[in-house]
């Protein structure tokens, strides 16, 4: 397959304005972006040769994973790229001025006001001591917009624009008191303030719950249909695929492949823009690998497991925590699951529904208030510590954030080898048996050497992983292991969990927020909402045909990407 | 994936790198003077500090004696330099005993929970309710006058702040990923708190500890001035400095360089401190 490179540029043409229908001028005009840092080791060209333009009522979307440049090239934009960035282009305009002589004086009357940035985290992109009115109002004062008198009535009406209720509460509370969405809506409202042309997003979903995105992308398009133009930025490819006109895929700096979203999602030229759209799990990815092409499918037959010994088996778990003004908040409210041999057994969520304090209890880090967990049909919860210890190598973990799960003063060599040593490995084999877990992780057995911090969070999980299988456990407990990971290495270490389960027959209590990943890997799924089940089922039933209504509202809440057109030219590539 | 395999001479760029403060290559210097002073007080002079000369008592600095002599003759030049070595030892050792008792208080207390904690917090909340000078004065109360009883004596004032220190590090270390990692895998406490626990969360008390050093020498050389400390003829920094108080008008050189001194090694050791726990202790949790 040849690929053609640089992907050809789509020169703009003067289309019709989508709500006027007039032809408009450019409102942003980018030709030939490029951004270089200034490094002691050398300049860093962190993007380069980007175009694009941006009209009243589009909005453009800049996909790529962590270190891209798709973030640097948002901030070039705006002009604050950083003292140490140089930024060139051919040309950079908004509207009729160049934008590369502008004076940072001159900066400041049009950022906030005329462009305004939304990032990904309100809670530490809103000042933590100012009222969330304060922070709505502050374009309004900063450009003089509106007599002090006034704002406080424009306030309440951005609040209640971008669907926060009882803004006039709100409006008097601190950001921390706000949910994640309230703040993100917050955020957005401050940035509506100065009745902005362009809102530039950095990752505005990425940390909200799928409902909550849901409302945000709606919020969105709505600005967009009243006339705002949107740059949005994701990693997120069905985000974009619901609120992007246009699209420009960014890989190391490089534009890989711009051009109307429908066409790049459906018909990827770029070799890249494919990987990454395979890469994406979800319910056409099942049984198929998500890291390489081939349609290969993993050996597993889900329908099998049902047979298979229970393994783990928790019966009416109820936990509830008391917070520090005297209420209590229940964690888990009756939550009963079995997990067999050779199983993945999924748990979805949205943050607050349990799913992380059923995992601290299968694990045996929390004592449950009533019910229990029988391991292996003995019991493991309610039991001294000192009784569960000899069986704990058995039940195995892997977090998160597999940096905090490493010792820092250890090698990652050596974290292995102390899982080896618990299990009675003897001390001349461990080196031996290290190598071996590394290379069955995919790692070279050099990373035995290596410090955690130094590598990549790919890495790192893979690390993690290969702790948790050294002491050859029946069930490890996988807690977002994916969340913070870029969507080609999740698709990796999604393969690698996939592939380790064929394998080894341990059994998975796989824990996500991301529906399309539960979809992806897991055989039997449970949906928690405020610490209960509300429903249960293989995975293939519980997301083709819902019976709860939250289960129905989260399905319904997923961005989804366009089918693809190319897919029967992928199988005839694979079968090249 | 690509791995990258390059070899990371991060440690030794730093060491060559010489971005440290121009104060902080200034307090090193001094303070390894003054140690080999401690060390090898011949060096420097090859008088007797002890030996009196009462025919040449209030001499004022000459090229025979560069800071003068006291009031029994003796070379002050001699006494400073002889000075360092019991000004430093007792500012070492006695952070060394605070530390180790410190130390061994905030890890019991921060590993064990229930009563035993809640007992020994209270123990050294109360420790703490009561001035350094005071504790110190009721030790050497009870123990009598000597070099050991000294540093046991400054010692005690600082555990407080060791154990306190070190008790919230081991709560922080004993609720990370890590340590519940250890858990999880089966170890017992007894390992994770040797392997894991101890030797991540003992940082900020040593940083705290080379601040501590200065501070115990000050603390050495005021129980000297008021007569608990070091006593005649022992040069130390404090008692010459308490004895040249009446002679002020007549020798002010005796009171200047014994100060200045003690000033000196105070200010090295704790530039030293402050620049270790800007370094370390801020970015320690972000250290991993």
């Amino acid at each position: 397959m040849t690929i053609t490179f640089p992907a050809p540029v789509i020169e703009p043409v003067d289309l019709p304005h989508p709500v006027t229908g007039a032809a408009t001028a450019p409102l942003l005009s980018v030709r030939d972006l490029a951004v270089t840092f200034a490094h002691h080791s050398g300049p860093i060209q962190a993007v380069r040769g980007v175009s694009f333009d941006i009209r009243a009522g589009e909005s453009v979307a800049i996909v790529g994973e962590s270190g891209s440049g798709k973030s640097v090239t948002a901030r070039a934009i705006l002009g604050i790229a950083g003292t140490n960035a140089t930024v060139t282009a051919e040309r950079l305009s908004w509207g009729d001025a160049d934008v590369r002589t502008l004076t940072e004086r001159q900066w400041r009357s049009i950022r906030g006001r005329r462009i305004a940035l939304v990032l990904q985290d309100a809670l530490s992109s809103l000042d933590p001591l100012r009222r969330v009115g304060a922070e709505v109002a502050e374009p309004l004062a900063v450009h003089r917009l509106l007599p002090r008198a006034l704002r406080k009535a424009r306030v309440r009406e951005l609040l209640t624009s971008v669907g926060v209720p009882r803004p006039d509460v709100r409006a008097r509370q601190f950001p921390h008191e706000l949910s994640g969405g309230l703040r993100q809506r917050a955020l957005i409202a401050s940035a509506l303030a100065g009745a902005p042309e362009l809102v530039i997003a950095d990752e505005p979903t990425t940390a909200l719950d799928v409902t909550v995105q849901a409302q945000i992308l709606d919020l969105l398009a709505d600005l967009k249909s009243r006339g705002t133009a949107l740059l949005v930025i994701s990693h997120d490819l069905a985000v974009v695929a619901q609120i992007a006109d246009r699209v420009l895929v960014l890989h190391d700096g490089v534009v890989v492949e711009q051009g109307p979203t429908q066409d790049v999602l459906t018909r990827p030229q770029h070799e890249y823009t494919r990987r990454l759209l395979d890469a994406v799990p979800g319910p056409d990815s099942r049984g198929r690998r998500l890291s390489d092409d081939s349609a290969r499918p993993h050996d597993h037959k889900s329908s099998s497991s049902l047979d298979a010994p229970v393994v783990l088996r928790a019966e009416d778990l109820r936990k509830s925590y008391r917070a520090p003004g005297g209420e209590s908040t229940i964690a888990l409210d009756g939550v009963s699951f079995e997990l067999r041999r050779s199983e993945i057994l999924g748990v979805v969520g949205e943050s607050g529904s349990g799913k992380s304090t059923a995992a601290r209890v299968a694990l045996g880090l929390t004592e449950p208030d009533s019910g229990g967990v029988e391991f292996l049909g003995d019991a493991w919860s309610g039991l001294p510590e000192a009784k569960r210890r000899a069986r704990r190598p058995r039940v195995q973990h892997i977090s998160q954030d597999p940096l905090g799960s490493f010792d820092p003063r250890q090698r990652a060599g050596a974290i292995i080898a102390d899982a080896l040593a618990r299990v009675g490995v003897p001390r001349a084999e461990r080196a031996g048996e290290v190598e071996r877990l590394l290379v069955s992780v995919g790692l070279p057995p050099t990373t035995a050497s290596r410090r955690p911090a130094s590598l990549s969070g790919g890495q790192r999980q893979r690390v993690a992983i290969a702790r948790a299988l050294a002491t050859r456990p029946e069930v490890i407990v996988c807690d977002e292991p994916v969340s913070a990971l870029d969507v080609s290495v999740q698709a990796q270490v999604l393969d690698l969990l996939a592939d380790l389960r064929d394998r080894t027959g341990v059994a998975l209590l796989f824990i996500s927020h991301d529906l399309g990943v539960i979809h992806h890997i897991a055989d039997r799924v449970l949906v928690m909402k405020d610490g209960r089940v509300v429903e249960q089922g293989a995975v293939h039933d519980v997301f083709t045909t819902p019976q709860h209504p939250y289960t129905k509202q989260l399905l319904a809440s997923l961005p989804s990407l366009p089918p693809r057109d190319d897919t029967s030219e992928r199988i005839l590539d694979a079968q090249d | 994936m690509v791995t990258l395999d390059v070899p990371l001479p991060r440690r030794q760029a730093r060491l060559l790198r010489t971005n440290l403060p121009i104060g902080f290559i200034f307090a090193g210097g001094i303070l390894i003077l003054l140690i080999v002073m401690a060390v090898a007080p011949r060096l420097f002079t090859s008088v007797d500090p002890l030996l009196t000369d009462p025919l040449a008592a209030f001499q004022p600095p000459s090229s025979a004696h560069l800071f003068g002599t006291d009031q029994l003759g003796r070379d002050q030049f001699a006494r400073v330099i002889y000075g360092a070595q019991l000004s430093l030892g007792m500012g070492f050792g006695a952070t060394l005993i605070g530390l180790m008792a410190g130390l061994t208080l905030g890890l019991v207390a921060g590993l064990s929970r229930g009563w035993i904690d809640r007992t020994l917090s209270r123990i050294i909340d109360i420790l703490y309710a009561f001035p350094e000078m005071l504790l110190a004065i009721i030790a050497i109360a009870v123990l009598g006058t000597g070099f050991s009883t000294l540093l046991i004596a400054i010692g005690i004032g600082s555990i407080p702040s060791y154990a306190r220190v070190l008790r919230s590090q081991v709560l922080q270390v004993r609720s990370s990923g890590y340590a519940e990692a250890a858990v999880t895998l089966g170890q017992r406490p007894a390992l994770i708190a040797w392997r894991h626990v101890l030797p991540n969360s003992i940082g900020p008390a040593l940083v705290l500890a080379t601040i501590g050093v200065g501070t115990a020498i000050i603390f050495g050389s005021a129980l000297s001035f008021i007569g608990l400390g070091a006593q005649p003829p022992t040069p130390e920094w404090g008692l010459m400095l308490s004895d040249s108080r009446n002679y002020l008008t007549l020798a002010p050189w005796l009171a200047l360089w014994p100060g200045v001194f003690l000033a000196a090694t105070v200010i090295s050791v704790t530039v030293i401190g402050r620049w270790l726990q800007r370094r370390f202790v801020s970015s320690i949790g972000d250290q991993r």
